[in-house]
Order: C-alpha cells, then sequence, then structure tokens
C-alpha cells in the first residue's frame, strides 16, 4: 500500500477505524526513537507515542509545535512553518487532547527484538510465578514447623536427649548391654548342650569375668572330643584334664 | 509523553525475574529442609523404638528391679534360697539343695528372662544337690 510512497527504510503499520474509514499509518520506531533522542528524551521516558493524524484530527484552531504549526486541513493535520500562518494560533499546552484509545505499538526496545506490551505479558507471568512460588514456600515452612514440632513431642516422649550424637551414644549403650548379655546365654546353652554321656556331668560352671566350667568325664579321652566341640564357638583359653576331670577356661 | 521519568519496563521485568530466582531458591532451600527433616524425623521415629524396646529389656532400672524380684519370688526360684543380698544396683542371690531336675528348671527361669546378669556360678554340692550363685545387675 505504502510501496513508491514512503522513502526507503524499515516500516511498522498500524491501522485505525476512524468513524466509517481505515486509516493505515506507516513509521519508522527508529527515526521517531532517533528524534526524540535528538531532543533528549530518552525510551525509558516514553510512555505512549500516537500519530498526529489521530491525536490532532478534531483540532480547528492552528496549534503551534515549536518554530511550527499544526493545521487541520480538511482532516489531514499539516505541520508547517510558522511564517505561513496568519491566522490566530494555541499553544499546544493550552490545547485539550483527546488521545485515541491505542497507541502506536512503538518498538522502543527494539535491541531486544520484543515489544512492551509482551514486557509487560512477561512480567504478569513472572509476577504470578512468584505468587505462587510464594505460596508454595509458605507450605513448605508449614509443613516445616509441624515436622519439627513432631520431632520434639517424640524427643520429649522417649525421653531422648537433644544431639543426634547423644542418641547414637544410648543406642550403642543399650545394644552393647544386649550384646552382651544374649551373648552370655548363647553360650552356655553351647556349654549346657555338650555331648556328655549318662556318666559325665558338669561339676562346676562359672560366668563373670571369663567363663570356667569342669566336667566330669567317664573316660580321660574324650577331653579331646570335647575340646573339638567347644572351640567352635567359644574361645578356649585354656584346658586341662586332672583325674578324670575337665577344667575349661574361656573368654566371656 | 509526561514529565515524569518512566522505569523501563524491561528493568521492572528483570526485577521481577531476579525476585522470582530468588523464590524459587528458597522454595528449592526449604523444600530441601522440610525432606533432610522428614528423614530426621523417621531417624528419629526408628532409634526411638529401639531404644524404648532395649530399654524395656536391659536399660531401665525400675522394671529390672521389678523383674528380679518377681524372679527371686517365683515358686521355681524361691524354695531354694538360701539368702540374698542387695544394694542400690546389684542383686546377689544364693540358692541351694537344687537337685539336678529342678536346677535346669531354675537356669531357664533365670536365662529366659530380660534381667542383666553380672555373673553366675554353679557348683555340685554333692552327687545330688546343686547350689547356685546369681548377680543380677540393675
Amino acid at each position: 500500500m505504502f510501496e513508491g510512497i514512503t522513502p526507503a527504510g524499515e516500516y511498522s503499520y498500524y491501522v485505525e477505524k476512524v468513524e466509517d474509514e481505515y486509516w493505515f499509518f506507516a513509521y519508522n520506531d527508529q527515526e521517531i526513537l532517533d528524534k526524540l533522542n535528538a531532543i533528549g528524551i530518552k525510551p525509558s521516558q516514553i510512555s505512549k507515542v500516537y500519530p498526529a493524524q489521530l491525536a490532532f484530527k478534531d483540532i480547528q484552531t492552528p496549534i503551534e509545535a515549536g518554530d511550527k504549526v499544526l493545521i487541520n486541513d480538511n482532516g489531514t493535520i499539516i505541520l508547517l512553518p510558522k511564517s505561513l500562518i496568519k491566522t490566530d494560533t494555541k499553544k499546544l499546552q493550552e490545547t485539550k487532547l483527546t488521545l485515541p484509545k491505542r497507541s502506536l505499538p512503538l518498538k522502543a526496545y527494539s535491541s531486544f527484538a520484543i515489544s512492551e506490551d509482551l514486557i509487560y505479558r512477561f512480567a504478569i507471568l513472572v509476577f504470578l510465578a512468584i505468587l505462587a512460588y510464594a505460596v508454595e514456600v509458605f507450605v513448605y515452612k508449614k509443613d516445616l514447623a509441624k515436622v519439627v514440632a513432631t520431632q520434639e513431642a517424640l524427643m520429649q516422649k522417649y525421653h531422648l536427649p537433644p544431639t543426634s550424637i547423644q542418641i547414637k551414644n544410648i543406642l550403642a549403650f543399650l545394644q552393647k548391654i544386649q550384646k552382651e548379655q544374649l551373648g552370655l546365654r548363647e553360650k552356655l546353652e553351647y556349654i549346657l548342650r555338650m555331648p556328655l554321656s549318662p556318666a559325665e556331668y558338669i561339676t562346676s560352671l562359672s560366668f563373670g569375668k571369663k567363663i570356667t566350667f569342669a566336667v566330669a568325664l567317664s573316660d580321660p579321652k574324650r577331653a579331646e572330643l570335647f575340646k573339638r566341640y567347644l572351640i567352635k564357638k567359644l574361645h578356649v583359653t585354656k584346658m586341662s584334664v586332672k583325674n578324670k576331670t575337665l577344667y575349661v577356661e574361656c573368654r566371656v | 509523553m509526561q514529565g515524569m521519568n518512566r522505569i523501563n519496563p524491561l528493568y521492572i521485568a528483570l526485577f521481577l525475574f531476579f525476585i522470582l530466582a530468588l523464590v524459587i531458591y528458597q522454595d528449592h532451600k526449604i523444600a530441601k529442609m522440610v525432606d533432610q527433616e522428614q528423614q530426621r524425623l523417621r531417624q528419629i521415629q526408628d532409634v526411638a523404638k529401639k531404644i524404648s524396646t532395649l530399654k524395656n529389656y536391659w536399660g531401665d532400672k525400675k522394671i529390672q528391679r521389678q523383674r528380679v524380684l518377681s524372679l527371686v519370688n517365683s515358686p521355681i526360684i524361691k524354695p531354694f534360697i538360701k539368702t540374698a543380698q542387695q544394694n542400690r544396683d546389684r542383686y546377689k542371690l544364693f540358692l541351694h539343695n537344687i537337685d539336678a531336675k529342678n536346677a535346669d528348671r531354675v537356669a531357664d527361669k533365670i536365662f529366659n528372662s530380660f534381667v542383666r546378669i553380672g555373673s553366675f556360678k554353679m557348683d555340685r554340692q554333692s552327687k545330688e544337690k546343686i547350689s547356685m550363685e546369681v548377680e543380677f545387675r540393675y
């Protein structure tokens, strides 16, 4: 549509319905920014940009714009040198403008190749994500407090000390007692299950720092049989036979 | 165009993105903490049960004392008591004139109970009779 009319350059296009007509605009984003920059306005200072054709379409009196004047010539807004206008003019500040609903989607931040709207949409999404994560953090904090409270209640119930080292020490102490006591019983049972003949019997048995016991033998030669039996499960430190009696000493 | 300085929306987006990164970091950190504490809770539950059981078996002095007294007063053991000595954390029992059949029952009774045995001694008094010495610890 604009081919051959507009000078060479990269253009953006914009359409606005005005009453029964459609107005088409071609504009060079970079040129607008450059011009604004030339008069000391940074892109970050720009809120919205409107085509003069739309912003000033209802003006009746020419409006001063620096050393130029904007006039409405049968619906077309034209910028002319001030010297050409002889009629009364109004200052821009005195003019009450009715700005169009939509502004030009100016690629103000073209280096990022994304529009301002897109940035705002992205920001809204990010904000919603922040909210969602914040809610999750809040829920986690509640969960954490609940778990810690359960731990404390459990420690109180079982009278556990505060540090895990102390808890481990208690457990190790109790496990040591259990090991000693069950070991003692196991060894005693093993001794009492010695393959004695009907004529043989245990004459004494003592458990303390060491285990000692004596067995009345029917034949001293059977001591060897008992030795083989006992060393399978006991740590025998001494063994002797006197007067048909076997004397054994073991470690606990 | 207003006179005031507008903040570059990109800066706002970047700031929000930074906040999001911070919140995600916090979220992961606290999620990890919850996981660790839940794991610790399971460990405490496990250890507490073990300690409670072991204490009940061997560690609780009051329960140990009750069990020893119950043993001493049981009809299997009581008839053979010669004497007993006790102090704050030990109970020493002297049994005598036990016949071979009852000796097994007495030994079974003692060694099948959850009592802490410090020492045990068994001697033949005669061909028929046996004596025993048992030291219980609380």
